[in-house]
């Protein structure tokens, strides 16, 4: 099978692969960077996204023939990146296997606009998907990254009993956030979890991505 | 507790499937207490070294980290967080130094099954009293170090203090002492105004793991040497294999084994891709099917007949004549599809087998069930096949159904010694499904010239069997809260071969809509406004009646923006109950849901802001169901295969959730499914308020916009 170099999370790495193996199963099944999942391998879903070049795409329709450019996944986004730390804040995650994709479109809408409005969230954002229904803890934490405060603007005009009860969440205890882990005896064969420096270049909306898949 | 457990060896427990990274101590589920120290310390777990864990559910070593044991699965529901919650505070813990670690499958733990929103309201006591007990030995190990009136001594954020002298003790100080004490059978419990952490919001545990890509769920599972494969079997009812392309298949780069197996071809390879590669090639061709007639339409044609020979699930009063004499007659059909659960986790397992041992990594809702299968499987005893549960990437009730694990089990006999993990593809999800069943209601009610109802029948037929009546199926229809004269359910089951499961919330999420879009009917027939009908009609709701107040209040109903209207529903489910209003527009002929005001009581509150989170998502859930919602039959084929055509709501619809919970002095009931049933028929009782088109199908589709 061909040999194709990779720029993963600022390290080089060189893989055997057929040519039309999409860039997800490579990450997970070759490099061992389970973070991105795979949802539904037609570009529905998002679970997959990761950044090319700072693009948000999703990686289960790209081929790694067509990888042209630095690839960087949740593993590199360096785990105090203010969005994930806004995840935390907000409670976001609930099963969380869609969380990964989120925060890879976010952080791409991120670095194209420092300040997004409630559209412009929506639109970068609605190609993934979250079964567990976590969309409006999305938004309030993307604008909590983005230093606009937690409340959405319709939110911030009509301050919910729920939402202040949140705030008094996140001012009221320190939580120990190591212990989340606890796995289960199986390895992970972690290949490329080095850091990146933050994304460069220019980045186009996160709802593009390959579309080529198609249903079987 | 005596018996069995108590005589084993500290082998004999490690054989228990306690093995590697995973260890309890004593206990068994409720008989957990009890045991002299003697018999404590033959059932302590190698290799954990914490030299105090007084029963199953914690242990605490000498440098003060306390380990807590999830005995449920955390599938996005947050017992990752609010079991842990409950013990610590009984244990008067240090949070920060908490640990939680994920139970493996064993009947030590007691029951593992995580259903029926029933994890905290089961586990509310039986926590409460581990972690009480743990600090009643604690307190007691510290009196005794200081040789100080024990009474003088309290509990405190992971120490032990002495009240008159102001001494304090780390319970990791306190472990090997405390280690050597007996068990306290009925320890005290604090008051509820003690609380520290139940009833005030925290923080998920597994947020910043579910936020930089280290969670683990059952498809991350890498394990040395492992394969992967995968099915793909026929989308025809009661197709079989004919033929496939075996050389085309072994051919894919990374295929090492294809196979007719499990109804389908089997693709075993190097990589998920190549498997799924090698199915593809394999382009099986199917036999015609069993059941060709069968579409959405005909579905509906037979529930009708099913309908129409239905058994008594409940009479009360004579309904004939109760409707024969009403002043108003409502008939009314109201419509349900099957559905899918779509968990965002794709249905995976992964087994090793090995010599004499096997281990099963399963995202399952069901444990124990899982190592009863991998020991039917193997031959192997239980206490030697390990399981273990990592996140579940939704769950939804789909994860009750290990079919999957019973799968991949038969494919790790062909591939040991290596292991293998089976995934699914999204379409062999959502075309083999154990889907929540299609359902049809047919009401006939009559109401008196005051709007009182006279007589309420409610024929209605499941995709589902049952000896007698299946209550599951017609849960939250067969009593109403409320009043009528003359009550007639029936039930009638529809044999198809399509299989059904759990969906959330379960018969609640098509018997909600149908009760509260039915009296809905009656309120607007009757010319009352619908939540002042609801009120009137209560009878000894207490409950029903100040949750509507309260969303009365919030939603400012009566009232809504230009172009919009406000629909209302309550139901009540797993001990808890819920209401909600609704907000609603229409745009481009498509529902719009603006607002929602959610009122729930559900006992005590563990975490008020887990109870929103819940609720939230199950409006999303309940809405995506609404909307767009349906598994589509075409000549006994299904055509649904992936979320382009089973459409999940997405972030641009989201409404704004607003949760508010009742105080009570109840224990804890379940949150986890209560806020789906009401959504969808507050949606679309603020539609008929809106466009007076009265939606009796679901999905939702609008004809007059």
């Amino acid at each position: 099978m061909p040999r194709h170099t990779l720029q993963v999370n600022g390290r080089e790495l060189t893989v055997d692969v057929a040519p039309d193996t999409p860039l997800l199963w490579v990450l997970r099944d070759t490099l061992g960077l389970t973070g991105t999942k795979y949802g539904c391998g037609v570009s529905q879903c998002g679970a997959c996204t990761v950044h090319v070049d700072g693009e948000a795409v999703r990686s289960c329709v790209l081929p790694i023939g067509r990888v042209r450019g630095e690839v960087r996944t949740i593993e590199g986004l360096g785990g105090e990146h203010p969005l994930q730390r806004a995840w935390a804040e907000e409670n976001v995650p609930q099963c969380g296997y869609c969380q990964s994709g989120q925060i890879m479109s976010a952080a791409a809408l991120l670095a194209r606009v420092e300040r997004p409005d409630d559209a412009a969230i929506d639109e970068a954002m609605r190609g993934n998907l979250c079964r567990c229904g976590t969309y409006g803890r999305i938004r309030r934490a993307i604008r909590r990254a983005a230093g606009l405060g937690g409340a959405s603007e319709s939110e911030a005009a009509s301050e919910t009993e729920a939402a202040s009860e949140t705030e008094a969440a996140s001012e009221a205890e320190t939580e120990s956030e190591s212990e989340a882990g606890a796995e289960s005896g199986a390895e992970t064969e972690s290949g490329a979890g080095a850091e990146s420096e933050t994304a460069s270049g220019a980045v186009s909306g996160a709802g593009a991505g390959a579309e080529s898949g198609g249903a079987r | 507790m005596s018996g069995g457990l108590f005589k084993m060896s500290r082998r004999d427990w490690l054989r228990l499937g306690l093995g590697a990274g995973a260890a309890g101590a004593v206990g068994v589920g409720i008989g957990f207490w009890g045991g002299s120290k003697v018999e404590r310390r033959r059932m302590r777990v190698p290799p954990r070294d914490e030299p105090f864990s007084p029963n199953v559910f914690l242990a605490i070593d000498t440098d003060g980290t306390t380990t807590l044991w999830l005995t449920r699965s955390e599938m996005g529901q947050g017992v990752f967080t609010a079991l842990p919650r409950i013990l610590a505070e009984e244990l008067e813990a240090d949070w920060t130094r908490v640990r939680v670690e994920k139970a493996p499958a064993s009947p030590a733990f007691g029951t593992q099954t995580t259903v029926a929103s029933a994890s905290v309201r089961s586990l509310y006591p039986e926590l409460r009293r581990a972690g009480a007990a743990a600090r009643e030995m604690l307190v007691t190990a510290a009196a005794q170090t200081w040789e100080v009136d024990r009474g003088d001594c309290r509990a405190e954020a992971g120490f032990v203090v002495h009240e008159p002298s102001g001494r304090r003790l780390a319970y990791g100080t306190l472990a090997e002492r405390a280690g050597q004490l007996d068990v306290p059978s009925d320890p005290p419990l604090k008051d509820a105004a003690a609380f520290r952490y139940i009833g005030r919001p925290a923080r998920r545990l597994d947020a910043a793991a579910k936020s930089d890509g280290s969670a683990v769920y059952g498809i991350d599972v890498r394990v040395a040497g492992m394969r992967f494969a995968t099915l793909s079997r026929p989308a025809t009812l009661g197709a079989s294999l004919d033929s496939f392309d075996e050389a085309a298949a072994r051919a894919v780069p990374g295929v090492l084994d294809v196979a007719a197996a499990e109804g389908g071809v089997l693709v075993i390879a190097e990589t998920t891709w190549a498997a799924f590669s090698g199915a593809r090639a394999a382009n099986p061709r199917w036999s015609a099917g069993t059941h060709g007639d069968l579409t959405n339409a005909s579905l509906l044609e037979r529930l009708r007949s099913a309908a129409a020979e239905g058994v008594e699930a409940r009479r009360e009063g004579d309904a004939d004549a109760a409707l024969a004499g009403a002043a108003t007659r409502l008939e009314a059909d109201y419509a349900f599809p099957y559905l899918a659960h779509a968990c965002m986790e794709p249905i995976n397992a992964t087994a090793r087998i090995g010599d004499g041992e096997c281990e099963v990594w399963a995202p399952t809702q069901d444990p124990q069930r899982v190592q009863q299968l991998a020991a039917e499987a193997t031959g192997l005893p239980l206490q030697d096949c390990h399981v273990h549960v990592p996140f579940l990437g939704g769950g939804f009730g789909r994860r009750t159904v290990p079919v999957e694990v019973e799968q991949v089990l038969r494919i790790a006999q062909r591939t040991r010694p290596h292991p293998v993990q089976l995934v699914w593809t999204r379409e062999e999800d959502v075309r083999n499904d154990f889907y929540r069943p299609a359902a049809l209601h047919r009401f006939e009610v009559g109401l008196s010239a005051d709007g009182a109802i006279e007589g309420w029948r409610d024929r209605i037929a499941t995709t589902t069997r049952a000896d007698g009546v299946d209550h599951l199926a017609i849960e939250g229809a067969e009593v109403i809260p409320y009043a009528a004269r003359a009550v007639d359910v029936t039930w009638g089951g529809l044999d198809l071969p399509l299989p059904t499961g759990i969906w959330r919330s379960v018969g609640h999420s098509y018997n909600a809509f149908a009760v509260e879009s039915m009296i809905d009917e009656a309120a607007h027939a009757a010319g009352v406004d619908p939540l002042a009908y609801r009120l009137a009609r209560l009878e000894g709701r207490e409950t029903h009646r100040a949750l509507l107040e309260r969303v009365r209040d919030d939603s400012g109903w009566g009232r809504a923006p230009e172009g919009r209207a406000k629909g209302v529903a309550v139901h009540e489910c797993y001990g808890s109950f819920c209401a909600m209003v609704a907000e609603v527009s229409v745009v481009d002929g498509r529902p719009r849901v603006h607002r929602v005001w959610a009122a729930v009581e559900c006992g005590q509150v563990i975490d008020p802001d887990g109870v929103a989170a819940q609720i939230e998502g199950s409006v999303v859930f309940g809405l995506s169901a609404a909307l767009d919602g349906e598994l589509r039959l075409e000549g006994g084929r299904i055509v649904t295969s992936n979320f382009h055509d089973y459409p999940i709501l997405r972030i641009d619809e989201m409404p704004e959730v607003e949760v508010v919970t009742l105080p009570s002095s109840r224990p804890p009931s379940g949150v986890g499914e209560i806020g789906v049933p009401p959504i969808a028929p507050a949606v679309t009782n603020a539609l008929f308020a809106l466009t007076g088109e009265r939606i009796r199908a679901l999905p939702i589709r609008l004809t007059a916009t």
